[in-house]
């Protein structure tokens, strides 16, 4: 390591999604930045568009927090806007392992629209979670059936609701809402490949199956199932089938698979009462097969079958730098699509604190 | 009640009845009874890796044999910490822990439960790891002042049929 060396940068474009929830950036060094800088490329001197310009987050700071320099909208010419120091305490700038994330302090939810099949959780907290984030439920009150469950968040209102859309478009619905709960926000690791939430299976010629949050599976890819019988879809537990496409959309997870399921008992999630008695979940794994055949597509197989590079396990954790969506919507300070930010992570070699 | 509970005898056994329904095999051999004070023979045994933190859980399950009580030790792993009926366990402080994962919010402990041939690894010519040490002097480092060390790793392991592969899900960790 060469003294105050800068590890990563690079630059990158803001889209709609980013301005809303925040984005990752990745650095190879497993050695955490001690500096990490962010300007914009597209914001300094824009006219008439008030706007975060800069960011930086230093290791003193607290995660999640950053300080920055705000610009205040000016279209006269000469151009000279306002520049405004600006910190903010969460929603800024984070770094972490992702194999050793941060734990998130559980937060209390209340009802939980299961009963509609919106599965929307009322909380009158939603601390740091934003759309995209994996949250865990447990302890939910009249809907055990999905205590212990993870979910992708797909929309949040601060300090009112969080919206598990995956969970959602799988079409269950259950018999009452949830009355209470918790709700833990957690990051995922990052080994590949990974077992899933299975959030519906499908009564189709080509079953399709549902996730609770996006998956990572890829067509032509064997399959497996853990079906309990507490669920209904007796005849899908232990069952191989090849995936066939695959759906990823901001609001839907799901594979079609090559596997008739249209005899089969429907699949259902057993009431919260069957649940607390005791319920294994129902999941969807990586089964032995060549992840894609290496001589054939989706809907050819592997000849001959076997197992392939491809299908080992493979670990790709990787050292993050999150940016929070605090950064970019900020006190009537909102950045736009398409902006562009530079960013640079340091590392000091030799690090005096007086 | 939590879901899951804490692993015990019957838990232990339903998986050896899965693994034996799906036609898995045993990885090791019985370690039969011998005439010494203190000793339990063994089973023809799965091979389940856990976290270090089920010790207290399985030292909990009724008729558990620690490995210091096997009538012969000369097969066994420093990983192992015993075993019940058909499955010997090996911990690892890595083992895979899912956080705040059952119906009231506990840490649920992955224990895999493996039969022969269950899964696989691929190693390349050469060996698996390889430690770099570089010592001062290399990479852009002309007063020599800096050391470096990294790891290179170069294996791959995959499931070969994940009927013989099984999650044994416990809390009380």
């Amino acid at each position: 390591m060469l003294p105050y060396q800068m590890i990563a940068g690079g630059k990158f474009s803001l889209t709609t999604a980013n301005i809303a929830s925040g984005l990752d950036l990745y650095v190879n060094s497993q050695n955490p930045p001690d500096y990490i800088l962010l300007k914009s490329i597209s914001g300094y001197g824009e006219a008439s568009d008030a706007q975060a310009i800069e960011w930086f987050w230093e290791r003193s700071m607290a995660q999640g927090a950053a300080k920055g320099i705000l610009q205040s909208s000016e279209g006269s010419t000469p151009q000279l806007p306002a520049m405004t120091s600006y910190s903010i305490s969460t929603l800024g700038i984070s770094t972490y392992d992702s194999a050793n994330p941060p734990v998130f302090a559980a937060l209390a939810n209340t009802t939980v629209t299961g009963n509609a099949g919106t599965f929307v959780v009322s909380m009158a907290s939603t601390g740091s979670i934003s759309v995209g984030d994996w949250v865990r439920l447990y302890n939910q009150a009249a809907e055990q059936q999905i205590s212990g469950y993870s979910f992708q968040v797909t929309a949040v209102t601060a300090n009112v609701s969080i919206t598990l859309g995956y969970m959602a478009s799988g079409g269950q619905t259950f018999a009452a809402a949830g009355t209470s709960g918790f709700v833990q926000k957690y990051i995922p690791g990052l080994f590949y490949p990974h077992w899933n939430y299975i959030a519906n299976i499908s009564q189709a010629t080509e079953a399709v199956v549902s996730f609770t949050g996006k998956n990572d599976y890829t067509p032509g890819q064997i399959v497996s199932f853990r079906v309990p019988s507490e669920f209904g879809m007796d005849e899908m537990n232990n069952k191989q089938a090849r995936v066939l496409s695959v759906t990823n959309s901001a609001t839907v997870s799901s594979i079609t698979l090559d596997l008739d399921s249209s005899g089969f008992t429907a699949f259902a999630f057993p009431t919260s009462l069957v649940a607390e008695a005791g319920v294994s979940p129902a999941v969807c794994l990586p089964s032995s097969s060549g992840v894609v055949p290496e001589a054939g597509s989706a809907s050819v197989p592997q000849e001959p079958p076997g197992t392939n590079l491809r299908d080992s396990f493979d670990n790709r954790n990787k050292r993050v730098i999150h940016l929070g969506s605090g950064l970019f919507n900020v006190s009537a300070h909102t950045s736009d699509n398409g902006d562009v930010w530079l960013w640079q992570a340091f590392k000091y070699d030799d690090y005096k604190a007086y | 009640m939590d879901v899951p509970t804490e692993m015990d005898l019957a838990d232990v056994d339903d998986i050896v009845s899965v693994l034996q329904g799906n036609d898995a095999e045993y990885i090791t051999n019985m370690v039969p009874g011998e005439n010494k004070f203190g000793t339990s023979p063994i089973g023809d045994s799965y091979g389940c890796m856990l976290t270090t933190r089920m010790i207290p859980v399985l030292n909990d399950i009724d008729g558990f044999v620690r490995k210091f009580q096997y009538p012969n030790v000369s097969q066994t792993l420093s990983s192992e910490w015993g075993g019940v009926n058909n499955v010997r366990f090996f911990v690892s402080s890595q083992g895979s822990v899912t956080p705040n994962a059952s119906l009231l919010g506990a840490d649920v402990a992955n224990c895999f439960v493996t039969a022969k041939e269950g899964y696989k690894v691929v190693w390349q010519a050469g060996g698996k790891a390889k430690f770099i040490y570089l010592p001062p002097g290399y990479n852009n480092d002309p007063c020599m002042l800096r050391h470096t060390a990294g790891c290179s790793f170069y294996q791959g392991q995959c499931i070969t049929n994940d009927l013989w592969v099984q999650n044994l899900r416990s809390t009380g960790i």
